[in-house]
């Protein structure tokens, strides 16, 4: 049962009106085309996700699939309908995407990332797959010829889901143009020289700002680590 | 083993979002597979997306839908757990790489580019680049060239010598259509590097100018 794994569970996220269908409290917090700040909410919404994902791994547990559906399913099909897919299309990739998340939840590692980064990683690669016959491809962490990390996982687990929620906190005090330039690139799948036809800026400038974005997104994650990757 | 030569902040955002062509991607993961550096930058460049996903104005999905997928995955189980790391295998190519070649090092057919140097095309599904194994001889040049577009080199063996700088096992150099530039092999031994380019190199030489068509270089 999800509810031994998850001791942080409120009423209202569980029972028969309490699943993640509503907006309590207001944690869906998307809005026109500013990202906002990430409330107390959304930290307990992220741990929920991340043991639901568990839950499904270790005792293939539908309730958690479900919880998982009613908040990944219809922001991954939003995502791809930005990417430039139809209604039908993205809501063919959606399902798809969710029965990817159902089959391979094993994989998931609460240490290496959030659970929104993972549905994101792989509604993303499907999407590359589908939208333009392409492969992303990735190292494999089981790979004897890859470099090993240097430094011990220690803590790691709780490192993986604040460094989400700083990158998140950090990405609402960037300026509109930069959120901007993020968004074309992460949802509409721009290359740099479509941002910088689309937004009349030279390709310089959008490289430039990309990188102006990530370092003050990287210098939130130093700031709680105490070192700048 | 040190990576001294990274990629690029924009580039690892890119290959997160996935807006990068597959060509160029597959250099940036062979690169992230020799650098944990950079693999921790990329954690949190696709911490972005993550981010993103989360404030994304939800979508309506169909009547129904729930049900559908309830439906498909039915009687399933998830995929088992993954195991532990393989042992050692004597491999030099890391992945994603190795895939795309079909094996390590021993099985690339390399064929002859120019005098000495040799070539082994690589394939993508994406039509925007061009992918190839390169192998300089011991303390020879490149063909010196200049740039129509980005190129991005990974070296995988030896050295690599450009101007005042070394790239060695690991690194990643991105040169644009601003450098011109004529590296050359490390004289300890032959240089196998991977090169991606996504127009056709601007040759000095009159002669590789002419082989260029059948080099598909």
């Amino acid at each position: 049962m999800l509810q031994a794994v998850s001791p942080l569970l409120e009423p209202w996220q569980f029972g028969r009106q309490g699943t993640l269908r509503g907006s309590p409290r207001g944690w869906v917090v998307a809005t026109g085309n500013r990202v906002l700040k990430s409330s107390p909410d959304a930290a307990r919404i992220a741990q929920l996700m991340s043991d639901c994902i568990r839950a499904v791994a270790v005792s293939a547990d539908r309730a958690a699939f479900e919880e998982l559906f009613r908040h990944f399913a219809p922001r991954v099909k939003s995502y791809l309908q930005r990417g430039g897919g139809a209604a039908a299309a993205a809501e063919e990739l959606m399902q798809e995407t969710m029965v990817t998340i159902w089959r391979k939840a094993g994989q998931f590692d609460p240490a290496r990332s959030s659970a929104s980064t993972w549905v994101f990683t792989i509604a993303r690669n499907l999407r590359i797959d589908a939208y333009r016959h392409e492969r992303h491809p990735e190292i494999d962490p089981n790979d004897p010829v890859l470099v090993a990390d240097d430094e011990p996982a220690a803590d790691a687990l709780i490192e993986a889901r604040q460094a989400a929620e700083r990158v998140s906190a950090a990405l609402a005090e960037l300026s509109e143009g930069e959120q901007a330039i993020l968004r074309l690139a992460f949802f509409e799948d721009q290359t740099q020289s479509a941002i910088s036809e689309r937004l009349r800026l030279p390709l310089g400038t959008v490289k430039s700002r990309m990188r102006l974005a990530f370092g003050k997104l990287r210098k939130a994650l130093a700031d709680s680590t105490g070192e700048f990757p | 083993m040190t990576v001294r030569h990274h990629v690029s902040d924009d580039l690892l955002l890119s290959y997160e979002a996935g807006s990068l062509a597959e060509g160029w991607s597959l250099a940036v993961a062979t690169h992230l597979a020799f650098c944990p550096q950079c693999r921790s930058r990329a954690r949190a460049a696709s911490d972005v997306g993550g981010a993103l996903l989360e404030e994304i104005e939800a979508a309506r999905v169909d009547e129904g839908s729930l049900d559908r997928v309830m439906k498909r995955i039915a009687g399933t189980r998830p995929d088992e757990e993954a195991g532990e790391p393989r042992q050692a295998s004597g491999a030099t190519i890391p992945e994603p790489l190795r895939s795309y070649v079909g094996g390590d090092a021993g099985s690339i057919k390399w064929r002859r580019l120019g005098l000495s140097a040799r070539q082994a095309l690589i394939r993508t599904a994406d039509k925007k680049t061009s992918v190839r194994l390169l192998r300089i001889p011991a303390g020879e040049p490149v063909p010196q060239h200049g740039h129509r577009g980005p190129e991005l080199t990974v070296v995988l063996g030896g050295a690599l010598i450009d101007a005042d700088q070394v790239f060695r096992r690991g690194d990643i150099e991105q040169a644009d259509e601003t450098v011109e530039h004529q590296p050359t092999a490390g004289p300890e031994e032959d240089c196998i590097c991977l090169a991606v380019t996504d127009a056709p190199l601007r040759f000095k030489s009159l002669m590789v100018r002419l082989a260029q068509p059948f080099l598909r270089i």
